[in-house]
């Protein structure tokens, strides 16, 4: 029976592995999501102070604005009124429509019951409600106060920036009652000029506050003016416009927008942190999984090796106390039987011989201490000898030997070549004495001698065909194996093959097995 | 040659004469002929009745031997999307065309926009032509269309020269689009409004569409009120020659901040202004104009109603100031007019006082307004009412023609034109490039535009 290693299943090492990294991870994913967290509440606290600065500043810019024009009709001389009003009409941007509305009421400007042309009549219907005096002029909250920019101006000037909505639409009107006279003189305001002016400081607060895209928005959340594509933003913060426009908000898109809960790109870079993480323990599991596997067969073979080779070095050394102390005693007088039982005991000590020189040759290898010296030889004549040395085995075991007919030169140590040799024969006398026959042919191919020897054996199976050259591998692993030997014939062999610049190599089918030793040619064989 | 081709290559030749330098001939003492004129210059005695009166201002070609007055030139080029290719590539030609025509006392700006806006040249005098002509080399296409964006970011770039020292400059717009504006205000009503706006800060914006996927009332609401000049370039290898005939325009230019102001007296009543925009106030009406180009003639033609008056008796109908500013004696310059009219019982007396001169911009003009009205009934769904109105108006011109002692040219080409919008509105109803045709025509009619070519070819 072969005994196999037992083997520990990656699963065990996974779960070994996995939990402390687990806890690990999910410790680090909680502390990396509150860091988000903190970094949003931060970057949430940047947009917010950015979006009031920036709202400060418009509503600065348009308290100046208004200011001057309070300035203006404050400022309007008290004869010839209707003409400065008209005026203003004409030449201020910003001023859409005039009018002037007496102390009891009376629309003053533009003047009633006369022609009007298109524009002045829808101004006076869109505001009739307050020039027929059924909304008041100036609510309890209506503005009093004293220009210091404007040293001229009456500290009793009364005002009132009065939103107005109209059609769906949004319209401001600005009027003022000066020095206590309860007539008023006032303008409507040119909403698209007064938007194309914000359009322009919204641009310049944009590129102040970074590049983030701002927005007017009316109550109806339509885009007023914006400094950007504002369909479909994600992320929006806004602020109340205040009393300067009452119906709007100013709106800021951040680049990054800002997401409740875990972001997308948090999400990938923890997903895809996970991921290698995963991965960096499934390949350092099953690389322990490998080493720990390996190191144990490793052992497992050592283990078999020194069985083996105190097995290999007990069948001789038994063999050889047993003749001797039979001789020794003078047990045996038949010369014949002497003459065999010395012959035996000749060959078991080759036997032992040609073991400790695989164990050192395996040593040696191992150590990195080979010294071979490659020289051009005749690779028939070193067949031959070593044929010679073991002809009779092959004779007892009942094999033939067919040498090459070929002649080849090989450049090679002759001393690894008949090692290489010799274990060969060894394998075929061990695995395919049954054949009977043992071939042996010469091929040139290119720089190389290709040597084959092919047995008539049962052949290797092909899931052995490549370990056969594993160091300790044996076919039969198990101690009561039927064939001998410590495993290390052919590893040595290819070992030494590849060290001379060849190579060894096995195969195999049902009927035989044929190792092909490549070796090179001397160099002044070479075409 | 039809008329016109006669009228192309006439306009053409009389464009290319102004523009072959920066100093012109010398000023005279009446740079601007002003004149009030009554379509009859006799009415008919004892009836009420209304009468057309037109209040014409008549620019010399401008001076010789005196520079012209500085150009405050902000182009305003649409880069969205749409376009891509050629249309970018004639754009950006016809603005290093436009800068190449600059001098050294002129400032100059580009604002470029999709869905943002952004100066890629602020305004300033033009000290490094190469560097400028590198970034309008380097506009690429993308994005949405802030048309209210482009136009309200040139006209910041515009005013930076508008003030104390900017006084006998010209300050225009040429704003460049092929799509609609979909962000910000976008309606005819918002951009008409901000360019009644730019007017006052003598700002004009002449709008420019390419292709037939703008919006034409959006365009030409801006242009008309701020008094610029309206172009429908289908073919946008035309848009260097556009861009060159309207250079032309605002190089040639010699009065600024032009306003007639009329008054009637207690029993003329002014009823309406044919065409164009006019303050209407009881007796009194305003118009303002912002620029007038040398040899252009622009006018109102007021529509009044007078009281029965018995024959041979003499009328005062209305007094007219023209106020403008000269821009080659750099000084403000007023005129004063006054109308009378006259009264006759003999119909053969009123018929021979017809004024053709009156006649014909009166035609020309309430053809224009019949245009605008045919879009309006199509779009009402009543195609046939639409066709009718127009081949009724070319009976009417071919009618009026008949009537003048020599026929109008104007009028001739004119009737012509409607024929085949006629003819095309019926077949192949107001499809987008038709709409455009019919709308450019009737704007560049009613605010007297002086290069008409977009549609001479």
């Amino acid at each position: 029976m072969r005994s196999h290693p037992r083997r520990f299943p990656v699963w065990f090492f996974t779960i070994l592995v996995i939990l402390p990294v687990l806890v690990l991870a999910g410790v680090g994913m909680k502390m990396l999501f509150l860091e988000q967290q903190r970094l949003q509440e931060q970057t949430l606290s940047v947009h917010e102070r950015s979006l009031e600065q920036s709202a400060e500043r418009l509503r600065e810019r348009m308290e100046r604005l208004r200011d001057e024009l309070i300035f203006q009709l404050q400022s309007l001389p008290a004869s010839a009124k209707d003409e400065a009003l008209m005026e203003l009409q004409r030449s201020h941007p910003l001023v859409r429509n005039v009018f002037r509305v007496s102390e009891d009421g009376k629309v003053l400007l533009p003047k009633l019951g006369i022609y009007l042309d298109p524009e002045t009549e829808q101004f006076l219907s869109r505001y009739e409600a307050l020039f027929a005096d059924r909304v008041e002029w100036f609510p309890p909250q209506a503005e009093t106060k004293s220009f210091s920019r404007y040293k001229r101006a009456p500290p009793e000037l009364l005002s009132e920036w009065r939103p107005w909505q109209w059609a769906d639409r949004d319209s401001l009107l600005l009027y003022v009652s000066v020095g206590g006279q309860a007539e008023v003189v006032g303008v409507e305001i040119e909403m698209s000029a007064l938007y194309a002016r914000i359009d322009v400081w919204l641009r310049s607060l944009s590129i102040s506050a970074g590049g983030v895209d701002l927005a007017l928005l009316d109550r109806r959340d339509r885009v007023l003016v914006a400094t950007g594509e504002t369909e479909n933003r994600s992320g929006e913060l806004s602020t109340e416009m205040g009393a300067l426009l009452p119906y709007a908000r100013l709106a800021m898109y951040p680049q990054a927008p800002l997401e409740e809960g875990l972001s997308d790109a948090f999400l990938y870079v923890a997903g895809s942190l996970g991921l290698m993480l995963i991965l960096c323990i499934l390949g350092g599991t099953f690389g322990l999984t490998a080493w720990v596997n390996r190191s144990r067969k490793e052992a497992l073979q050592k283990t078999s090796f020194v069985s083996n080779v105190s097995h290999e070095f007990k069948t001789p050394l038994t063999t050889l106390r047993l003749y001797s102390e039979l001789l020794l005693e003078g047990r045996v007088k038949d010369p014949e039987k002497q003459k065999h039982y010395l012959q035996t005991m000749r060959n078991e000590s080759e036997r032992l011989a040609r073991l400790v020189h695989n164990v050192l040759d395996f040593s040696r290898l191992e150590m990195g201490r080979s010294r071979l010296q490659a020289v051009p030889l005749c690779v028939n004549d070193h067949l031959l000898a070593v044929v010679e040395r073991v002809q009779e085995r092959f004779t007892e075991l009942g094999m033939c030997v067919c040498l090459p007919e070929e002649q080849g030169w090989g450049f090679a140590d002759p001393d690894a070549v008949e090692q290489v040799m010799l274990n060969l024969f060894d394998n075929a006398m061990k695995y395919a004495s049954e054949g009977g026959v043992l071939r042996i042919k010469i091929q040139k191919s290119g720089d190389h001698l290709a040597v084959s020897f092919e047995d008539e054996g049962p052949g290797i199976p092909p899931s052995e065909q490549t370990k056969i050259f594993n160091a300790f591998h044996q076919v039969d692993m198990s101690i009561t194996r039927e064939s001998g030997g410590t495993g290390l014939g052919l590893h040595i062999s290819r070992r030494l093959a590849r060290e001379m610049n060849g190579d060894l190599s096995c195969h195999s089918d049902k009927t035989g097995c044929i190792f092909v030793w490549r070796i090179p040619v001397p160099p002044e064989e070479k075409s | 040659m039809n008329v016109n081709m006669l009228k192309f290559y006439g306009w053409m030749s009389v464009g290319l004469s102004l523009l072959l330098g920066n100093v012109w001939a010398a000023t005279t003492e009446h740079l601007i002929e002003c004149k009030v004129e009554l379509e009859r210059g006799v009415l008919e005695a004892d009836q009420q009745q209304t009468a057309v009166v037109k209040v014409s201002l008549l620019a010399d070609a401008p001076p010789q031997d005196a520079e012209r007055p500085p150009v405050n030139l902000c182009i305003v080029m649409d880069y969205s999307g749409s376009m891509q290719g050629n249309k970018m590539e004639q754009a950006r030609q016809a603005a290093l065309e436009a800068l190449s025509r600059l001098g050294a006392q002129d400032i100059f700006s580009l604002v470029i926009y999709d869905t943002h806006v952004e100066t890629l040249i602020p305004a300033g005098a033009l000290k490094d032509q190469r560097r400028a002509r590198e970034l309008i080399q380097s506009i690429r296409p993308s994005g949405n269309t802030n048309l209210f964006g482009g136009v309200s970011q040139g006209a910041s770039e515009l005013r930076k020269a508008v003030g104390d020292h900017a006084e006998g400059m010209v300050h225009r717009m040429i704003l460049l689009s092929d799509g609609l504006a979909n962000v910000g205000p976008s309606s005819p009503g918002e951009l008409g409004r901000l360019g009644t706006s730019l007017q006052k800060e003598g700002i004009s914006v002449t709008t420019i569409g390419v292709g037939i996927d703008y919006n034409e009332d959006v365009m030409t609401s801006l242009s008309q009120r701020s008094d610029g000049n309206t172009y429908f370039v289908e073919n946008e290898n035309d848009l260097a020659r556009i861009f060159n005939e309207e250079l032309g325009d605002v190089l040639s230019v010699v009065a600024r901040n032009v306003r007639i102001k009329i008054n009637c007296p207690e029993n003329v009543k002014p009823i309406r202004s044919i065409g164009r925009d006019a303050t209407i106030r009881g007796q009194s009406v305003e118009v303002d104009f912002n620029q007038l180009y040398g040899s252009q003639e622009r006018f109102l033609l007021l529509e009044v109603e007078v009281p029965a008056t018995a024959a041979d008796i003499e009328l005062p109908l209305l007094s007219a100031a023209i106020q403008y500013r000269n821009l080659f004696s750099e000084q403000d310059e007023t005129q004063s007019l006054a109308l009378n009219a006259q009264f006759s019982k003999r119909a053969d007396v009123v018929q021979a006082s017809y004024n053709e001169a009156v006649g014909k911009d009166l035609l020309l003009t309430n053809n224009a307004l019949a245009k605008e009205e045919a879009i309006t009934l199509y779009e009402q769904g009543d195609q046939k009412a639409a066709v009718e109105l127009l081949r009724r108006n070319q009976q009417l011109l071919i009618q009026g023609n008949e009537y003048f002692s020599v026929p109008q040219e104007e009028i001739t080409a004119e009737v012509n034109n409607l024929e085949l919008r006629s003819t095309q509105l019926e077949e192949e109803g107001l499809n987008t490039k038709n709409r455009k045709l019919l709308r450019t025509e009737a704007e560049q009619t009613k605010s007297q535009q002086r290069t008409k070519s977009s549609w001479f070819k």
